[in-house]
């Protein structure tokens, strides 16, 4: 019994790794820019594929199999500070403030929808329709067992990222200035432009740091599943049942949902297979009629 | 004057009509004696070419590519060459729904093809709807026939049963200390249907064995780390799994990495489905299945067509032709084509019409490259079906597979009329001593 509750733990939190730092980028964005971007899968499907391209490069060259690890990292960075200041300063820049909210959020819509579908033919056009494996990459770190359970240590280093990360976020957001700017803009971005914060940096810097997690969480679960197109999608419908459970806006509520979400499946999977698709909507449907603004969401304050 | 011009006016109309009417009197007898056989046969081929079961479009189109051309250059049917269009199955069921209506409102005279049994389910009414000539090339969740008719819809393969059944013998007459099983298999109509009837095929002749564990992972998921988890800290002695294309390629790679294989029988139903990819990954002493198709062994092929077939596929498309689909595809083909010849034939060489091709579907018997394939009366297909266990050779770049059990057609199928759980049900102990024994082909080593 208690080893089937550590399995089950152990899973929930692997699984729910990849999807906090997916759920998180999306938060982070959410509550500075107050924009919910339907394209951040996309991100998470283009930090896959360059992952999968990675790989395939240093196996052709026959390179040291190591240098993946820091690829995977790279391909974030690239992805976050090579994509998000365009996309953020040309395409969504001008529906953050619309005179009127209503016209402001269906626009925001659209336009990231419409980003979203242009976005997967770029990756049909660089990268094919052929599904990539890279699940060779799992082999390379050796298994550790957990409550008589083999795991893959490389799935136990997407732990210790997902952890790294979280905590990261808390001491940037928390002890540095830019944090603190961060966390101005998303209180009060008017009040905060008065202050003299360059609020529009601040924008564009979160939505890079935003899109290379969701790359980022692409990137490290590659190996995991088949590169191809679609999985982008299926993010993008995951992170957001996982964003509404948190609060939107709530970037360590995020943490709490992904685990929640994450040990809900692994319960799932080990009780009543037959829901296990189906259980992080019912948590999510679960939580939303005791807490309609998610775990740690607050109601938003009407400005005037 | 102007009663002239009148006169002259009604003699041109009348003149007209005199025309018009000969030419409409005269028209539908200008064909008599024989219709002008088409230009070609039209033909749409559907298989997945992009998302998680391209791995399966790859090869099938190939495969087709290869067949077309030896069927026009050995003349077509009586000169008429087939032609083919290729198009995308990804999308889903109700996609595929718009796509095949689309396709029949071009007027093609057959649409071959289909590998997900949820595409089919969603396109067989239609098909019936429109009377549109279907043939599907995999497809093989046995709900398609059971209890339903199609009358323009067939299927060139087996239903899922025979896989699920010939899994069940080939555990028990090779490893008969089995005391649990449990299965991970895709959680639509095909999977369910393996499952179904493989843990019934056990329980038929050995009720002590214990189905543990069924897990239901969503066709397409490609993350099975859970369920991994969950087979691993169960530690059934045999886990059977139906998964296929890209999902089976993801499963190996990830219960190589969790080490499942070690811990637990694997048996593949559809070892030959992924990819040649998933075939270099496999270790030595996993169960696999071929989907009605054939097993690469160690050693030559024995049957020279065959041989030759592999070695013009690997020149050609440089890669073995080791996946399901390459089969398939040339059976659906060489059946179409069989239909046509025997329905001119029968009716003294006036090109069939779709009615006509369909009776001439029932009871067709083709000798294919991998055997004798019939078409009963249920428009479902009797064809072998072939179980091995994987070694390591260095003949290949991939595993291959040693004590083969090849099942004769006729052992598998359930009889017209019966569904597969009754036929399951009341197969008898003395049943097991039909089964042929293992093939062990020499490795030299």
């Amino acid at each position: 019994m208690v080893t089937t509750a550590l399995t089950v733990l152990v899973n929930g939190l692997i699984d729910g790794a990849t999807l906090f730092l997916v759920a998180a980028g999306l938060n982070l964005i959410f509550g500075v820019a107050g924009v919910l971007n339907v394209a951040h899968g996309s991100f998470y499907a283009i930090g896959a594929f360059g992952a999968a391209t990675a790989w395939v490069l240093i196996s052709q060259a026959h390179a040291p199999p190591w240098l993946i690890f820091p690829a995977l990292g790279a391909v974030a960075a690239v992805v976050g500070a090579g994509m998000g200041p365009p996309v953020e300063r040309f395409l969504l820049r001008s529906t953050y403030l619309g005179r009127s909210r209503v016209r402001s959020e269906s626009l925001q819509l659209l336009t990231t929808y419409a980003l979203f579908l242009m976005l997967e033919d770029v990756q049909k056009l660089v990268w094919g329709v052929q599904p990539y494996y890279t699940g060779d990459i799992l082999l390379l770190l050796g298994r550790t067992r957990i409550g008589g359970v083999p795991y893959t240590n490389y799935q136990l280093l997407l732990l210790l990222v997902a952890a790294g990360v979280l905590l990261g976020l808390r001491v940037f957001l928390r002890r540095t200035t830019m944090g603190r700017f961060v966390v101005a803009v998303t209180e009060n971005a008017e009040m905060a432009r008065a202050l003299g914060i360059n609020v529009g940096w601040v924008w564009g810097a979160s939505f890079s740091l935003g899109t290379a997690l969701a790359a980022l969480g692409g990137a490290l679960s590659s190996p995991e599943i088949g590169v191809s197109i679609g999985i982008g999608a299926d993010m993008v419908v995951l992170s957001f049942a996982v964003a509404a459970v948190a609060g939107l806006g709530q970037i360590e509520g995020a943490a709490l949902a992904s685990l929640l979400i994450g040990v809900g499946r692994a319960i799932a999977v080990f009780v009543a297979p037959e829901l296990s698709t189906v259980a992080p909507y019912l948590l999510m449907l679960a939580v939303l009629l005791v807490r309609p603004y998610g775990l740690l969401g607050v109601p938003e304050q009407r400005r005037l | 004057m102007s009663e002239g011009r009148t006169l002259v006016r009604r003699a041109r109309y009348v003149v007209a009509i005199a025309l018009l009417g000969s030419l409409v009197v005269a028209l539908p007898h200008a064909g008599v004696g024989q219709a002008p056989y088409p230009k070609a046969i039209r033909i749409a081929i559907v298989t997945f070419s992009s998302g998680q079961g391209a791995v399966v479009g790859g090869p099938t189109v190939n495969s087709a590519k290869l067949t077309i051309e030896e069927i026009n250059k050995a003349g077509g049917v009586r000169g008429v060459p087939l032609e083919a269009q290729y198009v995308d199955e990804a999308g889903g069921p109700s996609h595929n729904a718009t796509e095949f209506r689309q396709l029949a409102s071009q007027g093609l005279d057959a649409i071959v093809g289909y590998v997900s049994s949820a595409d089919c389910l969603a396109v067989a009414p239609i098909a019936d709807e429109l009377h549109m000539l279907t043939i599907f090339t995999d497809c093989t969740t046995n709900s398609l026939f059971e209890g339903h008719s199609h009358p323009y819809v067939f299927r060139t393969i087996p239903p899922a049963s025979t896989n699920a059944l010939a899994g069940a013998l080939y555990l028990l007459k090779t490893t008969p200390g089995v005391r649990t099983v449990a299965g991970i298999n895709d959680d639509y109509a095909f999977g369910r249907d393996e499952w179904k009837y493989f843990t019934e095929a056990l329980h038929t002749f050995r009720p002590e064995i214990q189905p543990v564990a069924a897990l239901w992972p969503q066709l397409g998921a490609g993350n099975y780390s859970s369920e991994i988890s969950r087979l691993l800290a169960v530690h059934p002695d045999v886990v059977y799994t139906s998964l296929w294309g890209g999902d089976l390629i993801a499963f190996i790679q990830q219960a190589l990495a969790q080490g499942l294989f070690q811990r637990s029988k694997v048996v593949l139903s559809l070892a030959t489905e992924g990819d040649v990819k998933g075939l270099e990954a496999l270790p030595a002493g996993v169960i696999g299945g071929s989907e009605n198709t054939f097993l690469f062994h160690p050693g030559p092929i024995g049957d020279a067509k065959l041989r030759q077939f592999v070695e013009v596929y690997k020149n050609r498309f440089g890669q073995y032709p080791v996946i399901t689909y390459v089969y398939t595809i040339k059976n659906s083909l060489e059946v179409l084509v069989a239909a046509y010849r025997r329905a001119l034939a029968a009716s003294g060489g006036r090109w069939p019409t779709k009615d006509d091709l369909a009776r001439a579907l029932v009871g067709l018997r083709v000798n294919t490259l991998l055997g004798p394939l019939v078409i009963r009366s249920d428009h479902q297909a009797t064809y072998h079906e072939e179980y091995g266990v994987t070694v390591r050779t260095g003949q290949y770049p991939f595993a291959v597979f040693n004590n083969v059990i090849h099942f004769p057609a006729e052992l598998l199928m359930p009889p017209v009329g019966t569904t597969a759980e009754a036929f399951i049900a009341s197969l008898k102990p003395d049943y097991l001593e039909k089964i042929p024994s293992p093939v062990v082909y020499p490795t030299g080593r």
